[in-house]
């Protein structure tokens, strides 16, 4: 009878972090989605995206650790994933004044979109703990990060296109260790939940909408 | 939580032939199209400082997970986390087909 009880509590925990990560994710996603739009009408130029870009990352590191089990955590997340937004206005900017730009972020979008309700359903119904992957994702990412570092000076379209397909598959993999992790009580902060699964939406979709762009014919 | 990686803010684009106005992957127009040439010097050595930055936070964490302790997944499991991957990336080559 105890062990259904603590059995029963676990797994009301357990739910009450998956909808609130949910909840968070959905807001963060539109207020990143709204940032993007007015950095996009603004033209920012690719420096202020860096900055951006790095200002979040800041904040990521330096920030959010403190912070995540209080009220403040909130504000940091939404501080993050609108910085990154504005990020996305230069790259937006480049790929909507092409002919079929509109399609091709539309598509990004909505695959990035697919790809991470499939995953996210997929770990979820199985129940199956992708945990094990955890060494396999880390690994696979350190070797991207350093093949990024070298594109950075070589500059090959080829390891480009390798890179960003790397990118894809391996922040597929995170949704499923993600999600896997807060269903089974890995994870029990939703703060930090909802950035993890932010950070895997929003590589999937620069990394997409760069294959478009170099796989489509116009 | 997932590592706190993400891209750069390259401006990640399509070379475009300004002539025709057809993509195409020459190697030349990549790079004169490549966002990271417009941002310049500082801009790359910039990006380059936060990728090391981010090895040396990953590193710790990358280790924990490759530990011996680390969980362990039977073949049924790698064959499920496969086929989903493999479902992803078929559905990417579909969609690069379709535009």
């Amino acid at each position: 009878m105890a062990i259904q009880t603590v059995d029963r509590a676990s797994a009301l925990t357990t739910n009450k972090v998956l909808r609130d990560t949910y909840r968070l994710l959905s807001l963060t996603l539109l207020f990143s989605a709204f940032t993007a739009t007015i950095s996009y009408f603004l033209r920012l130029p690719h420096m202020a995206s860096l900055g951006c870009t790095l200002g979040a990352m800041a904040l990521l590191w330096f920030v959010l650790p403190k912070v995540a089990n209080s009220s403040k955590g909130l504000l940091v997340v939404f501080a993050v994933t609108g910085l990154l937004g504005v990020g996305l206005g230069p790259m937006l900017n480049h790929y909507l004044a092409t002919s079929n730009g509109p399609t091709m972020v539309a598509t990004a979008l909505g695959g990035t979109g697919a790809i991470f309700l499939g995953l996210s359903g997929y770990a979820i119904v199985s129940k199956r703990d992708f945990t094990f992957m955890g060494g396999f994702l880390f690994a696979g990412f350190m070797v991207v990060i350093l093949a990024m570092l070298a594109n950075l000076f070589l500059q090959m379209p080829a390891l480009q296109i390798v890179l960003s397909a790397a990118i894809i598959l391996l922040m597929s993999g995170f949704i499923l260790f993600d999600t896997s992790r807060i269903i089974n009580g890995g994870e029990t902060n939703y703060i930090n939940a909802t950035v993890g699964l932010f950070l895997s939406i929003y590589n999937i979709f620069q990394s997409l909408l760069l294959l478009l762009g170099m796989g489509g014919d116009d | 939580m997932s590592p706190a990686l993400i891209q750069p803010a390259i401006d990640y684009k399509a070379s475009v032939d300004p002539e025709t106005g057809s993509r195409t992957l020459s190697p030349e127009l990549y790079l004169q199209n490549l966002g990271a040439n417009k941002m310049g010097m500082v801009g790359s050595i910039a990006i380059a400082a936060m990728l090391i930055f981010m090895l040396f936070r990953l590193w710790p964490t990358a280790k924990m997970w490759l530990s011996a302790d680390a969980p362990k997944g039977s073949t049924n499991d790698w064959i499920s986390a496969a086929l989903a991957l493999g479902g992803v990336m078929l559905f990417v080559w579909i969609l690069i087909q379709s535009v």
